[in-house]
């Protein structure tokens, strides 16, 4: 291992990526984890495929973290994060913590991939989250779909008929301060609706919106066969709040019929908040360590290339995993760019 | 006669030492074998280097590992490094660990099922071969089609890092579509300003080749050894040999003119963007005369499109706030899926700019010289003011449709590229990702894969010259052969596999020296055609294998032999 490497803060799809990028052009990378193990928030998601691919680029993760393992370009530090850094953008010292022991790592570039964490949807008391079982979140419903298999009712394991999607749960909502479209929110629920319903066609699903955002070039086709899937409502309300009754699991949703032009009551026996993306909250130490600043809507801004630090995937604006490996390149183009200009 | 070493994997815990005991006395019974001995510490530098050792030592051709998964032996190689002097095609792993031990239910099938694996491993390893790795020159030489921003920027990105360019716009001038544009929604400087001076940088940089008014004619060859035909307008041609091709030819528009859409009163979001840069009165003015109220109309055309969205809010609000006129932005959905577009879209509404989200397509009519606007608002909450909205208009812009730029049709078949449903190039492909093409070596960045904003576009070129980078830096491009070959004896010229191949890495030479044919009767022998691969640009996905009518096409490192070796029909 060379004495001087990028180092790359973040071992997500985007910290990955840089790492794999660099290793190409043949610059060796240290990546740098808190967790036990890499892969980051997008490790955890499921194959959306129902009759077909439905291009949610999860399996590119799982790809491409058995590829980043097997680079000797890359050596992997776990369980690690940065306390401090020293130096210039000549060199950086950055002090790096792992359980109780404490190291320096020697770097000629720094390149941060902190990532998101999804919103904490307890803040939205009106949806109960946290209150009621039957109120999860996508990612929760990723997570049960990819470790369990199978969809079930966190109250008493059965199958659940009737599952409701609510959109824009802490996105586009001032209330909660977070003035901006998580972008990706909308193709991931109803990419989620979709393998469900292929799955559990007996499943009826109704998605709550406010706008649909589209998400790449075959969007169009894909929300049509969703538009025409009759077991798919696909509802411009956004729910008001959530009723619970003492008598059974089935929980109650008040929203705006748009059809009807008046407020009606549903029964759901799942509810499924789509949470937005807010910047880890480990990310903030990490600005005040680099000395960045954050954007108006709370995620790091990027700083000028000839600082030597450079900030990319998620924790730049929400992205999904296709667009985060996308500005993830971007990003190496720069680090190579820098690196070359400096010898 | 193949001399076959076999390691047990011996790891604590991963295979019961009773079952390998087992495994053991069955392997004894084979042919071929050499050894076979357990080994604890098949990960570690030592393990494999003990390894390595016996492999020499008694002087072995195949090593044969029983164990796990291939995988986790792959990767210790590669922490490691391979250590072996043996070629990597030699090796085999029986993965009895997941395959039988960890499947099976009781240990006696476990047993069988082992065995099982353990003989094919060992028939199919006994009939491998040794592939090579080889190398491919390759030049700094690229191709860019299409002088837009998104073809500058590569240009420039790519000559800065001392590569070759040559720039083939089929245009007079370089800039494209999006010097239509007067701003960028999310950053202050004039798009005009900044397009000349990249343009003018790329008359400077002397490793840059500019070639307006020509298109490329013909493109043969494969990654590192393209040979492109260029036509100038003037009738000349001229042959260049890139190593790598940028395909960044980007959209065109399509307007409707149909009935009122025709009308002197309704233009285009980009027209709708030129008035506004010759605008320097506090008023706008149409046809001389003042312009109070005007309506946008969104989502008829390229509903999955942001940036229609993006640029009505962005003319909107400026015409609201600077301009005194009255907005009222019609679409299905306010598509606000960009960096600071929700703030945008806030800021609009509390200049008081109107939004209006409909299913119906709003009816337009001329009233006393105006075009009135009818539209059935779905966000309405009450039921009574669900009724038609009237808008009374002095101008209405109109999206225009977004479509794929009229030769990329052409450009497709020449380059063997993919065409997405919508007719535009390629489309998303979680295997191939962003800006990779289904060849290698030749990459699609910008509007001409999908049309999107100039920010999104921008970091697409970046992406393009990373991936060219690590793709030329090296100077060579190492393969293996475990790719498919043709013999082109067997070969009849059906034109099925070239057809088939998805990574278009088949082409046919017309005069293969071996392939001769003598008509009956005439005596004379005539040189026959045969296909080829092209091992470089070739995946070795085998689909051309299995289609071959003749079984003229053999995969190097999966051949017909060793899978009937596997299955007990040798011979």
């Amino acid at each position: 291992m060379a004495e001087k490497d990028v180092l790359i803060i973040g071992g997500g799809i985007s910290g990955i990526t840089v790492a794999l990028e660099l290793a190409q052009v043949g610059i060796p990378t240290t990546l740098v984890e808190r967790e036990p193990s890499i892969g980051g928030l997008s490790a955890s998601f499921c194959c959306k495929a129902s009759e077909s691919c439905n291009k949610c680029f999860a399996c590119v993760v799982d790809k491409r973290i058995s590829e980043v393992r097997n680079r000797p370009e890359i050596s992997i530090l776990t369980q690690t994060e940065p306390i401090g850094v020293k130096g210039n953008s000549e060199e950086y010292t950055v002090s790096l913590k792992r359980g109780k022991e404490r190291f320096d790592r020697k770097a000629s570039a720094v390149v941060i991939a902190a990532g998101i964490n999804p919103f904490d949807a307890s803040q939205k008391v009106e949806y109960g989250y946290g209150r009621f079982k039957n109120v999860i979140t996508a990612k929760d419903l990723d997570e049960m779909l990819r470790y369990q298999g199978r969809l079930s009712r966190p109250s008493d394991g059965q199958l659940p008929k009737n599952v409701t999607f609510f959109q824009c749960v802490g996105s586009r909502d001032e209330s909660i301060g977070n003035l901006y479209c998580s972008q990706v929110c909308c193709a991931y629920a109803l990419r989620l609706i979709k393998a469900i319903r292929y799955q559990y066609p007996e499943v009826k699903a109704t998605f709550l919106y406010m706008d649909i955002q589209p998400a790449g070039t075959s969007f169009q086709e894909f929300l049509t066969s969703c538009r025409e899937d009759k077991g798919i409502r696909l509802i411009r309300s956004l729910p008001s709040k959530v009723y619970h009754s003492s008598l059974s699991d089935t929980l109650r949703v008040r929203f705006i019929d748009p059809q009807k032009g008046e407020v009606v009551e549903e029964p759901f026996d799942l509810i499924v908040l789509s949470v937005g993306m807010v910047l880890k909250k480990e990310a903030k130490s990490l600005t005040q360590i680099f000395g960045l600043s954050l954007t108006e809507d709370g995620f790091i801004a990027s700083p000028p290339s000839h600082t030597g630090v450079f900030v990319t995937g998620a924790c730049t604006g929400p992205k999904d995993i296709d667009r985060s490996i996308l500005h993830a390149k971007s990003a190496t183009f720069l680090v190579h760019q820098y690196l070359k200009g400096r010898n | 006669m193949a001399r076959i070493g076999i390691f047990i994997d011996a790891l604590k815990g991963s295979i019961p030492s009773s079952f390998r005991e087992k495994m053991a006395a069955h392997v004894q019974g084979l042919p071929d074998i050499v050894f076979c001995i357990e080994e604890e510490n098949l990960f570690s530098s030592g393990g494999l280097e003990r390894m390595a050792k016996r492999l020499e030592a008694e002087e072995v051709d195949r090593v044969v590992i029983i164990g796990g998964s291939p995988k986790i032996y792959e990767t210790s190689f590669h922490k490691w490094g391979y250590p072996l002097s043996l070629n990597p095609y030699l090796f085999a792993v029986a993965n009895v660990r997941e395959q039988a031990l960890w499947a099976m239910v009781d240990e006696e099938a476990a047993l069988e099922r082992a065995k099982i694996t353990i003989t094919k491993t060992i028939c199919m390893a006994s009939t491998s071969k040794p592939i090579e790795a080889q190398s491919l020159p390759l030049k700094p030489e690229v191709l860019v089609l299409g002088g837009g921003i998104t073809g500058i920027s590569i240009t420039l990105a790519l000559a800065k890092s001392g590569i070759h360019v040559t720039l083939l716009e089929k245009g007079k001038s370089l800039g494209g579509r999006a010097s239509e544009l007067r701003r960028f929604y999310n950053r202050p400087e004039e798009v005009k300003k900044w397009i000349e001076q990249k343009v003018s940088e790329i008359h400077q940089i002397p490793n840059i080749t500019l070639i307006t008014q020509a298109e490329l004619k013909r493109l043969d060859g494969h990654l590192g050894r393209f040979q492109a035909k260029i036509q100038r307008q003037d009738g000349t041609e001229s042959l260049l040999t890139p190593s790598a091709i940028v395909v960044a030819t980007g959209y065109a528009t399509q307007r409707e003119t149909k009935g009122i859409f025709g009308h002197k009163r309704v233009i285009t979001l980009p027209e709708m963007e030129k008035l506004l840069s010759e605008t320097t009165s506090p008023n706008l003015l149409w046809d001389g005369k003042k312009v109070e109220m005007v309506t946008f109309l969104l989502d008829g055309v390229n509903e999955d499109i942001k940036v229609d969205s993006i640029n009505a809010i962005k003319q909107g609000l400026l015409l609201q706030e600077n301009l005194n006129c009255q907005i009222a932005i019609l679409c299905k959905d306010v598509k606000v899926a960009a960096d600071g577009m929700e703030r945008l879209y806030r800021k609009a509404r509390e200049k008081g700019v109107l939004f209006f989200k409909y299913e119906e397509p709003p009816r337009l009519s001329m009233v006393n010289g105006q075009i009135q606007v009818d539209v059935k608002d779905t966000a309405a909450i009450q039921k009574t003011e669900q009724w038609p909205v009237s808008i009374l208009s002095d101008l209405i812009v109109i999206s225009e449709a977004f479509i794929p730029a009229p030769e990329t049709e052409h450009l497709c078949s020449l380059l063997k590229l993919h065409l997405g449903s919508r007719g535009f190039l390629m489309e998303d492909n979680p295997q191939l990702l962003r800006v990779r093409s289904n060849r290698r070596g030749i990459f699609v960045a910008g509007a001409c894969r999908f049309p999107q904003e100039v920010s999104e576009s921008l970091i697409e070129a970046r992406a393009v010259v990373q991936e060219v980078m690590a793709l030329l830096s090296k100077g060579t491009y190492l393969y293996d052969l475990a790719v498919a070959e043709v013999d082109p004896k067997k070969c009849a010229v059906c034109y099925t596999c070239p057809r088939l191949c998805p990574h278009s890495a088949i082409t046919v030479e017309k005069y293969a020296e071996r392939n001769i044919y003598a008509p009956p009767g005439t005596g004379s022998e005539m040189k026959w055609g045969a296909a080829k691969v092209d091992p470089a640009a070739c995946y070795g996905c085998g689909i051309c294998v299995a289609e071959c009518p003749a079984r003229a096409i053999t995969l190097h490192h999966l051949t017909d032999e060793g899978i009937y070796a596997q299955m007990g029909l040798s011979g």
